[in-house]
């Protein structure tokens, strides 16, 4: 039975060995891997639904299907391919169900910008030289424009720009041409950079 | 190059080739080199942006309580297959019963003739309803497609329908 010691430092063993060790018996291989990707993946979830306990939720599914299914992980692509599709799945089982029910995905803009009296105040994205803006705020007016994306380019974009990973693994994670993938992040980044004008 | 084609490489990122026309380019283009100041600039923001979000300090912890509350559940290893099963047998037999209904012969009708008549009653008709009442026999000839003929024995009570086309005609439907 391979087991990885724990002393060995967590970036220098990859993902497949991980997963093989796991496969062999060898738990804390699985617990290397939740901590490894467990930010990056409340993070990514995070941003698709709006909702930190269901994105924290979702990604703990996640893992526990990679952990109940990790034979099946065949290894032609990166573990974190797999991963993602997993994750991006539930995501959007979650926006389906939700958008069924008829919620909206204010979520976080509600709760950000709610006034003490209840009623909501939205940002103003248009430039304003007296103002600047500082780190914090860019951020939210970032925020506020991907989640004004359609969702074919949203999905794109967050995992080009904000989860970083490459064309070739955003195509098998949302089983879609390479051409595509680059299309639609192209496409995206022109909507953005129209919607934050001055904010850039 | 022209504008077009830098939009595309900025936004598709740059290879080490195409570094060099793109930046030549930019610097005698104020469009594009304010286009690529704020593509970087959307680029950090966006990578900022993804360390935001912290998992819960628990979260592994939470994730092994979960595997151990919820081992796989008694619908995955009991249920589901029984479903699926029950599903598949009422779809085999449907799929069987609609096509031995569309195997059955259709059989057309040229002329139907009386072939032969006679009065039958008693244990001969003991299947029909109204055994008392004497019944005559018509026997009617179907030819098939395939050239073959059939005699259809019927009680002359029957009633047929039928619908004429180019003076034949189809029994389309008898009952007693």
């Amino acid at each position: 039975m391979t087991e990885i010691a724990l002393s060995q430092p967590l970036s220098g063993i990859a993902d497949n060995a991980l997963i093989s060790a796991y496969l062999k018996g060898d738990e804390y291989a699985f617990e290397i891997l939740v901590t490894r990707y467990q930010n990056k993946l409340v993070n990514y979830l995070n941003r698709l639904i709006h909702d930190y306990e269901m994105a924290v939720d979702l990604a703990q599914e996640a893992f526990i299907r990679v952990y109940r299914n990790a034979n099946r992980y065949k290894g032609e692509y990166q573990f974190s391919t797999w991963l993602y599709r997993i994750a991006t799945n539930l995501a959007i089982d979650e926006m389906r169900r939700r958008e069924r029910k008829g919620r909206f995905f204010f979520y976080n803009v509600k709760e950000r910008f709610q006034q003490d009296d209840g009623t909501r105040c939205l940002p103003d994205l248009r430039y304003s030289p007296e103002k600047s803006l500082d780190r914090t705020e860019k951020l939210e007016r970032l925020q506020v424009a991907i989640d004004s994306l359609p969702e074919k380019y949203r999905f794109a974009f967050i995992l080009k720009e904000v989860q970083e990973l490459s064309y070739q693994e955003i195509s098998k994670v949302l089983r879609i041409s390479l051409g595509t993938v680059k299309s639609r992040v192209h496409r995206a980044k022109i909507l953005l950079r129209g919607k934050l004008s001055g904010v850039l | 190059m022209t504008c077009k084609q830098v939009e595309r490489i900025l936004t598709e990122n740059i290879s080490a080739a195409e570094e060099a026309g793109v930046q030549a380019h930019i610097r005698n283009c104020r469009g594009c080199d304010k286009l690529s100041r704020e593509l970087q600039s959307m680029g950090k923001l966006s990578r900022l942006l993804g360390e935001t979000v912290q998992s819960p300090s628990d979260f592994s912890s939470r994730v092994h309580r979960r595997l151990s509350e919820d081992p796989v559940s008694r619908w995955q290893v009991y249920w589901r297959p029984a479903f699926v099963f029950t599903l598949v047998t009422l779809f085999s037999v449907g799929f069987l019963w609609v096509r031995e209904s569309q195997m059955t012969e259709e059989v057309m009708v040229s002329s139907p003739s009386v072939v032969q008549e006679e009065s039958v009653s008693g244990d001969d008709l003991q299947r029909l309803d109204a055994p008392e009442v004497p019944v005559s026999y018509v026997d009617v000839i179907l030819s098939g497609p395939s050239e073959s003929e059939y005699i259809l024995r019927l009680p002359s009570r029957i009633r047929i329908q039928t619908t004429h086309v180019n003076h034949d005609f189809y029994l389309e439907h008898a009952s007693y």
